[in-house]
């Protein structure tokens, strides 16, 4: 399998589609970084916002590179080649699979290095084993997202239908962590202040009532358990734990968010494998059973 | 008799239909196996399956002797190349990246003998051109070349020659032959053009609705496909009476027209003939062709009522 795998490497490296993401890893990773350093004095919201967005540009690009390289193998009918020649179709599947996380990995790197080198003065304010944790969980969320573009294009076989269909699934990713997370941060009760009047006085009353938004009890456990799962909310958490970077915006102490965001990014790392692990095997063995043209 | 593939009542079937039906078939070491069968017949499903492409329902193939279900199967598939239905190349590169590439996936230590493949199948002088820029036949024979990459001594032509010039034919005619020929390998090629099979072919497999219906090598065929006189006269029924009288083997086939087989006297047919109030029109000698001989097996009867009915 070692020579499969080494001959879809050294095809995907020649494609042009390939070396055009690995230069757009490079720009972004320059460009993002240059863009952070820009936005900080005064705008660090902005500095975040800005991050998520070039991270998402590349697992877009990454993504639409997975979908048409497998896809054009499909189209090109040169999957049945290496199955002609005498590997078993999990060989195939592995090797493809082998060779788009690799190229997944390089991509990454490439963006992440000058993004970090950039921003080091940022970094240097975060505990390392911290900095280890984003660097990594960031790295699954995109081997996770490809690993879903590679199954959903060997179960289509169609180049088309899998860059819309894993396009428009890791957009719903994110459109889901959003929505969930809206749902999940609603306070359970609301504090507000309440005009009344009193023998003709005006007076303010405090008032706490229950949250009509606020979803408890299994709904909460489920949407949580859902958010666990999703890719996109891994990226959320690992933006989030770098508010504490900057003093400004940190309402508690760092050493006590650290461990609560510890036990998150763990959760996320089971998780995160665990998708990868059951995605690339149902892509596996709907590829055993598929019949090929 | 050495074979390098048996089936053994193979059986493929999709939802609602099934494609091969008990298929068997032998092709013989060093042949040049010509495959015939109308459109839907059950050809390319059957070298889907020989290629692993697809697994049978039921039954099983021997390929070098070994069973498709053994684990060693690959071993066996190394010894063979195929080209199914569309030649397998990358179209976005050149000629010889492409075969750089298969010989990459084989494992091949070095890319000797690639200038000598191309020029086998005449790509020789495509320099930086892309296999999206070739034509018809040059993908053909570049999926040809691919499939030759690993020396194999089994090739699966799968209707190579569709949508090819005229040519275009000759050359991969003349290709297949010369590999037979010269490097021994034997070739199972599939085809609904029975004239160029003819030209190529040493043994046949005549296969109709998921069946063979009969297998032959092209002696036989010759025998069968054999010399006649067709005798054209005012009634074939006393025709009959004077053939059977004279010992001749014949074919009626229709009112007024017979096949004669051997050499009939026409003196003694002629005044045999009138003295039974029926005139002799006319005498053609003629061969029957290989696509009488087909029709004849898998049957034009179909065709022709649903000709009938729509005119």
């Amino acid at each position: 399998m070692s020579k499969l795998f080494s001959a879809c490497f050294i095809r995907y490296m020649k494609n042009s589609m390939t070396q055009s993401c690995l230069m757009l890893s490079v720009v972004l990773g320059i460009y993002a970084g240059y863009a952070s350093v820009q936005a900080q004095p005064g705008t660090s919201t902005l500095y975040y916002l800005v991050g998520d967005a070039y991270f998402l540009i590349l697992l877009l690009a990454d993504i639409i590179l997975a979908t048409l390289a497998i896809g054009r193998e499909f189209s090109d009918h040169t999957i049945r080649n290496k199955i002609i020649i005498g590997y078993t179709k999990s060989q195939v599947f592995l090797s493809e699979l082998l060779t788009i996380f690799s190229v997944t990995i390089i991509t990454y790197l490439l963006m992440i290095l000058p993004f970090g080198i950039m921003t080091v003065h940022f970094w240097t304010k975060l505990p390392i084993s911290g900095v280890v944790r984003i660097v990594f969980l960031l790295l699954l969320v995109y081997i996770a997202m490809i690993s879903l573009a590679a199954a959903i294009s060997f179960v289509t076989s169609d180049r088309t239908a899998s860059v819309i269909i894993a396009i428009l699934l890791a957009l719903g990713f994110y459109l889901a962590d959003y929505e969930i997370r809206y749902v999940l941060n609603q306070p359970e009760m609301l504090h507000y202040e309440k005009l009344q009047y009193d023998d003709g006085n005006e007076t303010y009353r405090n008032v706490d009532e229950p949250n009509p938004q606020y979803v408890g009890g299994k709904k909460r456990a489920v949407l949580s358990a859902i958010n666990v799962c999703n890719p996109a909310a891994a990226i959320n958490n690992c933006v989030r734990f770098t508010f504490y970077a900057n003093d400004t915006l940190a309402k508690y102490t760092a050493l006590q968010m650290q461990e609560a965001d510890y036990k998150e990014m763990n959760r996320y790392f089971c998780s995160l494998c665990g998708l990868i692990l059951i995605v690339s095997l149902c892509g596996l063995l709907i590829f055993q059973f598929k019949d090929l043209k | 008799m050495e074979y390098v593939l048996k089936t053994n009542e193979l059986k493929k079937e999709y939802r609602k239909f099934t494609a091969l039906n008990g298929f068997s078939m032998n092709v013989p070491k060093g042949s040049i196996y010509g495959f015939v069968g109308k459109n839907g017949a059950g050809k390319t499903t059957l070298i889907r399956l020989i290629c692993g492409l697809q697994s049978p329902t039921s039954g099983d193939f021997e390929l070098y002797g070994i069973k498709n279900t053994d684990k060693n199967i690959s071993r066996s598939r190394r010894r063979m190349g195929a080209v199914v239905e569309t030649p397998s190349i990358y179209l976005d590169m050149t000629a010889e990246d492409n075969l750089k590439q298969q010989y990459r996936i084989l494992g091949m230590p070095s890319f000797d003998g690639i200038s000598e493949l191309l020029k086998l199948v005449g790509l020789e002088n495509t320099g930086r051109k892309k296999a999206r820029n070739f034509s018809l036949g040059m993908r053909q024979r570049l999926g040809i070349a691919v499939a030759l990459c690993g020396s194999p001594d089994f090739l699966v032509l799968d209707e190579p020659i569709n949508g090819l010039d005229p040519q275009g034919i000759i050359e991969i005619r003349e290709l297949i032959l010369k590999l037979n020929r010269e490097r021994q390998i034997t070739v199972l090629i599939s085809s609904h053009i029975l004239d160029e099979l003819s030209k190529l072919a040493t043994h046949y497999g005549f296969i109709d609705s998921g069946k063979i219906v009969r297998e032959m090598s092209a002696e036989e065929l010759e025998a069968a496909c054999r010399k006649c006189v067709r005798v054209s006269v005012t009634d074939t029924k006393p025709l009959a009476t004077v053939l059977d009288g004279m010992g001749m083997e014949y074919k009626i086939v229709d009112t007024k027209t017979a096949d004669v087989y051997g050499k009939p006297n026409i003196t003694k047919l002629t005044m045999a003939l009138s003295e039974k109030d029926c005139e002799l029109l006319s005498m053609q000698e003629q061969d029957e062709s290989l696509e009488s001989f087909y029709i004849s097996l898998v049957g034009g009867g179909s065709h022709e009522k649903a000709a009938e009915r729509w005119f």
